[in-house]
Parts: C-alpha cells; sequence; structure tokens
C-alpha cells in the first residue's frame, strides 16, 4: 500500500531540478526494419508503448536489434515500415535533424567532442535551437552542477582532460542540454570500470527522480536492466519482444525459457535485491542490541546478506544511509522467505506482504 | 639537390602532444632558421671568396638571384594554394557515403600525377599548353596534388565514427557534421599533407625553367651547362634552403592551426 499521496511526489520543483518539461509517451506502432539488401528483417513488426517518464530498457543479446529498435525512434535509422509516435506526434513527418535536437541521445563511446571545451559541447543543441548565449551559458553551469562536476573547475577544460566516468557525467549533460523530453541510451555506462558504473547508474537514477523523462535504455546486461528499468523488454532475435513488464514482475514469472535464461540463475536473489526494507513492514525491535544493524535505504538482499554474514536470522533495521541512526524495526529471515513466495504475481505496486507479529 | 629533403607524409592521426611539450616543441622550431641563416652566411662567405669571372658574376648579380628567388616563390605558393583549393575538396568529395566508390579513382589519379616524371609532366604540358608560368602552375599541381588528397582523405576517414553518430544524433546536419567535427579534428593530417606538397612543389619548381617559368633552376640549370659548379652549387644551396624553409614555415602552420584538446 502507497503511505505517501501520489501528487506530493508529482507536483514538487525543487531549485536543483534540472528538467521541467518531463516526458512524453513514445509508441512504436507495427515497425519493421529490413535493412538493403537482406531478406530477413533486424526489427520484425515491434510494437512497443512507452510510458510517459518511464526508464525502459530494451535487453538482448548482440544483434538482437535492439540498438536498431532504439535508433529508429531518432531516426538515425529509418524504419521501413510502420509508425513511431512521440507525444502523439508521427516523427517519421517531422524533419530529422530537428527531430533530433529534441531528444537527448547518450552513447557507450560517449562521443564528446576533443576540440570543443566542456561548455562547448553542452552548448551545442541549445545554441542549434537557436537559445541565447546567455541562457545557454546559464543552462550549461547549471547542468555541470547536476551532475557533480562544479563549472568553475571544469566548464574550460577539454575532454580528454576528465576521467571517463566524468567524461560519460558530460556526456549525460550534454544529452539533457536542451531539456529534452525523450533521451535515448545506448549502453552509456558500458565502457566503465564497475565501481564508476555502478555510481553513475545511482546518480542517473537520482536525476531521474526529479526529471522524469521517458527513457529508452539498451543493455545487454540484464542485471543493469532490472536496476535501470521502470520496465524491462526483453527482446528475442528480430527485436521480437518475448516479454514487456516491470523487473518484479519479470523474476518473479519468466515468460518462457528463453527469457528465464537471460535472468539466469539467482533469480529469486535478484528479486529480494529489488525489494527495499524501507518498503517493507518491519518488526518491533527486540530488546537485545547484539544483533547486527542495517540501513534502511537497503535490500532485502543485503539483509539476507548480513544475516548470513553473522549467522543470525534476524537483523536490527536503522535510520541514517549507514544504519548509524535510530533502530526502527527488524527483519527476520521467515519474512525474506514470505516477501519472496507470497508476492501477487502482476501487481506492481505491490510492497512485499510482510506480517506483522507483535 | 633539394628533393632529398622531402619530409615523407605524415599520416598517423594522433601523434599526441604528450612527452614532448608545447615549449620544447616550440624552442625546437626556432633552430631550423638560425641554421639556415648560417648556411646562407657560409655560402655568401665562400662566394665572396672566390675571383667570378663575367658569366659567374653575371649569374651572381644579387638583383638577379632576387628576381629568381621571388619568381621561385611565387611559382610555389600559386601551385600550392591552388593545390589546396582543388584537393581538399576533392578529398571532401570522395569520403562522403555516396562518392566512397569513386575514392579508387581519385587516389588513382593522384598517384598517376605524382608517378610521371616531374620534367616529363612539365615538357609535355609545355607542348600542349605552350610555355610559361601558368603551365608550370599545372605540372607542380599535378604533381603536388596526391599527398594532400591522399591526407584529406585519411585525415576524414581517421575521425571517430561514434563522433559522427554523436554529432547527427544531437541533431547537427551533415554539413554542420563536417563543418564542426569532421573537418577540424582532420586539420592536422590534412596540413601535414600540405606541408608535404609545399615542400614538393618548392623542390620541382626548380623544373619550371626549362619552359621558361623563371625560378631558382635557371642559375643551377646555367652552372652545369656552362660548366660554372659555383653557379649550381649556389643556386642548389638556395633551392635547398627555400625547401627547408618552406617546410619550417609548415610545421609553424600546424603547430598553430592544430585544434586544441587533441
Amino acid at each position: 500500500m502507497p503511505d505517501t499521496a501520489p501528487d506530493s511526489t508529482t507536483s514538487q520543483t525543487a531549485s536543483t531540478v534540472p528538467a521541467r518539461t518531463g516526458g512524453a509517451t513514445i509508441q512504436l506502432l507495427d515497425v519493421t526494419k529490413t535493412y538493403p539488401g537482406q531478406v530477413a528483417p533486424a526489427v520484425d513488426h515491434v510494437t512497443l508503448e512507452i510510458a510517459a517518464g518511464e526508464i525502459v530498457v530494451l535487453v538482448g543479446p548482440s544483434g538482437c536489434g535492439k540498438t536498431t529498435t532504439m535508433k529508429m525512434v531518432n531516426r538515425l535509422i529509418e524504419p521501413t515500415s510502420g509508425q513511431i509516435l512521440i507525444g502523439g506526434t508521427d516523427v517519421l513527418r517531422l524533419d530529422a535533424d530537428e527531430h533530433r535536437r529534441n531528444i537527448g541521445y547518450v552513447i557507450q563511446q560517449i562521443g564528446l567532442f576533443p576540440h570543443m571545451r566542456i561548455a562547448e559541447n553542452i552548448a551545442l543543441v541549445p545554441r542549434m535551437l537557436g537559445w541565447s548565449k546567455r541562457r545557454t551559458a546559464e543552462r550549461v553551469e547549471e547542468l555541470l552542477e547536476v551532475v557533480g562536476l562544479p563549472p568553475g573547475e571544469y566548464a574550460r577544460r577539454y575532454p580528454r582532460e576528465l576521467s571517463g566516468g566524468q567524461q560519460q557525467r558530460v556526456g549525460v549533460a550534454r544529452a539533457l542540454a536542451a531539456d529534452p523530453p525523450v533521451m535515448l541510451m545506448d549502453e552509456p555506462f558500458g565502457a566503465t570500470d564497475p565501481i564508476t558504473r555502478d555510481r553513475l547508474q545511482n546518480e542517473f537514477l537520482r536525476l531521474q527522480r526529479e526529471m522524469g523523462k521517458t527513457i529508452v535504455f539498451v543493455t545487454h546486461d540484464f542485471d543493469e536492466a532490472l536496476k535501470m528499468g521502470d520496465r524491462i523488454a526483453v527482446l528475442g532475435p528480430q527485436s521480437v519482444i518475448a516479454q514487456y513488464d516491470t523487473p518484479e514482475a519479470i523474476l518473479a514469472a519468466p515468460a518462457n525459457d528463453y527469457v528465464a535464461s537471460f535472468i539466469g540463475s539467482g533469480g529469486q536473489l535478484k528479486r529480494l535485491g529489488l525489494m527495499l526494507l524501507r518498503d517493507a513492514r518491519l518488526r518491533p525491535a527486540p530488546a537485545r542490541k547484539d544483533l547486527p544493524t542495517i540501513t534502511i535505504e537497503a535490500t532485502l538482499h543485503d539483509a539476507l546478506d548480513v544475516m548470513l554474514e553473522n549467522g543470525r536470522d534476524k537483523v536490527l533495521v536503522a535510520a541514517g544511509e549507514s544504519g548509524a541512526g535510530e533502530v526502527l524495526g527488524c527483519i527476520r529471515l521467515d519474512d525474506l522467505m514470505a516477501a519472496i513466495c507470497d508476492e501477487p504475481e502482476d501487481d506492481q505496486g505491490a510492497k512485499p506482504d510482510l506480517s506483522v507479529v507483535s | 639537390m633539394a628533393t632529398a629533403t622531402v619530409a615523407p607524409a605524415r599520416v598517423g592521426l594522433s601523434e599526441r602532444a604528450a612527452g614532448t611539450g608545447p615549449w620544447k616543441r616550440r624552442a625546437g622550431m626556432a633552430v631550423r632558421p638560425v641554421l639556415l641563416g648560417a648556411v646562407l652566411l657560409a655560402l655568401y662567405l665562400w662566394v665572396q671568396s672566390q675571383t667570378l669571372d663575367s658569366i659567374e658574376s653575371r649569374a651572381l648579380d644579387p638583383q638577379k638571384i632576387r628576381l629568381e628567388l621571388w619568381q621561385h616563390v611565387k611559382l610555389s605558393l600559386a601551385a600550392t594554394a591552388l593545390t589546396i583549393a582543388i584537393a581538399v575538396p576533392l578529398g571532401v568529395l570522395l569520403t562522403r557515403p555516396f562518392a566512397r566508390w569513386v575514392k579508387p579513382i581519385g587516389l588513382g589519379l593522384g598517384n598517376f600525377g605524382q608517378a610521371i616524371p616531374s620534367i616529363g609532366l612539365i615538357v609535355l604540358l609545355a607542348l600542349w599548353l605552350g610555355i610559361g608560368f601558368w603551365t608550370a602552375v599545372i605540372a607542380l599541381v599535378a604533381y603536388a596534388t596526391l599527398p594532400i588528397l591522399r591526407n584529406t582523405i585519411v585525415g576524414l576517414d581517421g575521425v571517430d565514427p561514434a563522433l559522427k553518430e554523436a554529432a547527427r544524433g544531437m541533431g547537427m546536419s551533415r554539413l554542420a557534421v563536417l563543418s564542426r567535427v569532421e573537418l577540424p579534428l582532420a586539420v592536422p593530417v590534412i596540413l601535414a599533407g600540405v606541408r608535404t606538397a609545399l615542400v614538393l612543389t618548392v623542390a620541382t619548381a626548380t623544373l619550371a625553367t626549362f619552359i621558361d617559368a623563371g625560378g631558382l633552376g635557371g642559375g643551377l640549370i646555367a652552372g652545369i651547362k656552362l660548366n660554372r659548379p659555383s653557379l649550381s652549387l649556389t643556386f642548389g644551396v638556395l633551392a635547398a634552403v627555400l625547401a627547408l624553409f618552406a617546410d619550417w614555415v609548415g610545421g609553424i602552420t600546424e603547430e598553430v592551426l592544430r585544434p586544441r584538446g587533441i
């Protein structure tokens, strides 16, 4: 049960919010792409609707057509047939260059222009859209702050003077520059080391919570899909959609063996990784203080890990990022079991149903 | 002969500035003009120490040398400018997707221009177009097109496809991608080609005298024909110094025009 009023989160506008437009719905209607000289289509009659403000991850093996599908949205690849609508507008009727200026685009290779300073890279799209120099400069500063690169230090540097992680932050800032309602991200964090990737993912998710863009995110890494996606489209050959659902629902009930093989082993553990302690119902904390403690920000998977590590069947849950705050309650191994077994299969809004025993 | 100074075309894309800092590089660049000045001074002193006969003193008249030097510079500059005006746009055209299939033909023509002996080319062109300045320029252009054409193609092809995709993906037109991304990034490689072409042209322009287009070749050939080695030596050294000086100017230009950040 959601315990906050839904509009308290959607209507707030903090001063640090980098975007104001939110997202737009994307619809692919019966889209097919056949490359010249090939018989089999690379993308075969795909229909997909992406709700405004959601991150939809297209996940599938190399060569399955996921990138082709994504690039048809900004028409870097023109569909052979079918319709693509963004916010109800048929994008195939628009001027392709102008259309692309209204879509953020982030690629794995980042693609910062090495001969332009960081600020110039970010300013490109706003300048193409005819923004004034002043408005553009203000926007560049704002965005550099948002992605955690102080403008005073970074705006006048060249890309090669930045680390890979910093460059990809600039890549994201550049894609956000003109505040597009839609973003396409093609394995954006794929070229960074695991620690940097994890940090970039977290930062981006935090940004997205404020921005509410509609994002098409392509990856071949199912764990990244689980983490980033509001919904995941598992794609088979020719971009045929094997399953399109929330990460929880896909883990709980893979549509077929193909999807199951993609999840791989440990699907139930991965489900625990998607469930937050914050959303779970906690038991009252016992009086004993010799139990291990975990932060409320962690997942049920983390809680299980702490239990195994300490050889206990329960763990205290405390406030604060590091779990150093006030003890809020406790969670037991049975509760984790119950969370996996009892969760209703297709109710995406449901929280782990943990019974309270007094 | 000055042709010995022709530098090989530098087609490497990522000659990073790393290793030798800009200051070290700039200091290195100051050495060349000093050396060339010393060579000229030595040449002057040597000529002064010689007793010249009437033929020699007529050919070594400062006014005459200045005229031939100026003709030589004019020939070289006109030919190089024309070569750039032809070869760079041609190189751009040949790297566009729709023209990929003609690329081997374009490069083949460039190879052809450079492969035929320059003296033969000059004489044949003179038979066809008549003698004079512009015939010499055309021959020099045919000879120097290849390095610039090839380096333009290599430079543009060497631009990271991810950058072109990022540029297209953010909504740049094809023309904007070319002018704001591809050409600036290809500048170092194109300039290396221009530098090679310039040196080639200065060296080859000594042959212009055969079709009455002037230049330092005049004194050089006269020295051979009239058996006056001092003349050949003087004009040969002058032509070599000019070629090395042109190479130096090319290096300075590369340094100045190289986009910062790469």
